[in-house]
């Protein structure tokens, strides 16, 4: 277990793994964004009860 | 100076992926149009881009409201009934769509309506009050086939002004939209917009015909719409059986006949409902002499006749009926129902327009599933209309 950690550890002290994992997470925030302005509600009209007549 | 450019590759990637998924969507938003046209659907009624793609030359925008979500699982529904027949009516609409949102819906079509023709399904309940409710309409609003409307240079600016005007009213409940349509028709006026505010709007639209593109698949896809049908080695498939409009009306007369009996020949489930409310006291009867003769509605309805004539679609509007037994109880009598029937008869007469007239029907037992929607013998009539329009060379189809 310790060497996994150990291995974890230096691993994310690269700097290119350091740099990739930005990206990563940018990436995803972006996406997060792209897809919720995509196919998220976002009607402003107010909220109509249909009732039947 | 390194979260910077991770930003940007990031950003770069994003755009990759964005753009992969427009492809994706742009080859999917076409679908077997049997299943598409009769799919009930917000999404598919607000869309542009879904009606756009989807419409051939065996397809008829019929355009209704509530009625169209009655009876979907049923025999009798479009759906099952036209399933394998090459008619495929393009149903559009749910509860509190009328004639406005069905104008501006048309005239966003442009040319694509191969088939030149359109149904009309015009429910005496849209003629109440003021017509359509303010509520309503913003809540089954559609920027995207606003946009759409206004570009169409098929239609005079007499009614796309009329359209506009009458847009702008219903959405004063929804000041954020209003504010927008009200950009979108001064560009389109000619009006001079700053070029901040020009470029931002042409974003903004850019957005919405994304949006718009994939709502729709996803929507299709988690409906499981199939995609485009491949043709047989033999042409196309067999698709040319006609109902049998006969043993239809046998098959809900049988129906009706089957049921518990009630006194306003409605479907149990919905008998049920209506008795609990006698009950309860809740249900309305008072002595109407006259009604459903809203102006606002009235022209609204010739806004979409004009939008149909100068765009050269031959519309066929359906007078739908009420259950008479169920509107003589609550007070709404037979004299004053045949009224605003006599009142839309000359209205379309004077427009020259065809209608099927189905006000007969009002006390025809198991036609309706309730007070006002059709069962197995209202679709089935409601049907044979629409395909012997479909078959037709624009004479007049007989209620």
């Amino acid at each position: 277990m310790k060497s996994f950690t150990d291995f974890i550890r230096k691993t994310v002290r690269r700097p290119k793994v350091r740099f990739a994992l930005t990206v990563a997470a940018f990436y995803v925030l972006i996406m997060t964004l792209y897809l919720y302005l995509m196919y998220a509600n976002l009607s402003t009209a107010p909220e109509f009860v249909y009732s039947q007549f | 100076m390194k979260k910077l450019m991770a930003f940007l590759l990031a950003l770069l990637l994003a755009a990759g992926s964005a753009a992969g998924i427009h492809g994706f969507c742009r080859g999917r938003v076409q679908r077997d149009s049997h299943t598409f046209a009769t799919w009930s659907s917000e999404k598919k009624f607000l869309s542009w881009q879904g009606l756009a793609a989807n419409l051939d030359a065996q397809v008829v925008p019929v355009f209704g409201s509530s009625e169209i979500q009655h009876g979907r699982n049923s025999r009798f529904h479009p759906a099952q009934v036209f399933a394998n027949t090459s008619f495929q009516p393009m149903l559009i609409g749910a509860g509190y769509y009328q004639s406005l949102n069905h104008a501006i819906t048309l005239a966003s079509l442009q040319d694509r309506v191969k088939s030149k023709k359109a149904v009309l399904l015009l429910s005496p309940q849209w003629f109440r009050g003021h017509g359509v409710k303010a509520e309503a309409f913003a809540s089954r609003f559609s920027e995207i086939q606003f946009l759409h409307m206004l570009e169409n240079s098929g239609i005079s600016r007499e009614t796309r002004e009329y359209l506009v005007e009458r847009t702008k009213t219903l959405l004063a409940k929804d000041p954020k939209t209003l504010a927008r349509v009200e950009q979108y028709t001064s560009e389109a006026s000619g009006r001079k917009t700053g070029v901040w505010k020009k470029a931002c709007m042409k974003i903004y639209k850019g957005f919405l015909q994304e949006k718009d593109l994939c709502q729709t698949v996803m929507a299709e896809e988690l409906e499981g719409i199939p995609p485009v049908k491949k043709q047989t080695s033999s042409g196309t498939e067999n698709t040319s059986r006609q109902p049998d409009w006969n043993a239809l009306w046998q098959a809900a007369q049988e129906q009706g006949e089957s049921q518990e009996q009630n006194p306003y020949y409605m479907e149990p489930a919905a008998w049920k409902k209506k008795e609990a409310l006698i009950q309860k006291g809740k249900v309305k009867r008072d002595t109407v002499t006259d009604g459903y003769k809203s102006r606002e509605e009235t022209e609204d309805l010739k806004a979409f006749l004009a939008v149909c004539r100068e765009m050269e679609i031959e519309p066929l509007v359906v007078i739908l009926p009420v259950n008479g037994y169920w509107y003589d109880y609550t007070g709404y009598g037979k004299e004053a129902r045949a009224k605003y029937y006599e009142r839309i008869r000359t209205l379309l007469e004077e427009e020259q327009v065809s209608y099927a007239d189905l006000s007969g029907e009002e006390y025809t037992k198991y036609f309706f599933e309730d007070g006002i929607h059709p069962s197995g013998k209202g679709w089935t009539r409601i049907n044979e209309i629409l395909y012997r329009f479909y078959q037709e060379d624009g004479t007049q189809a007989e209620g």
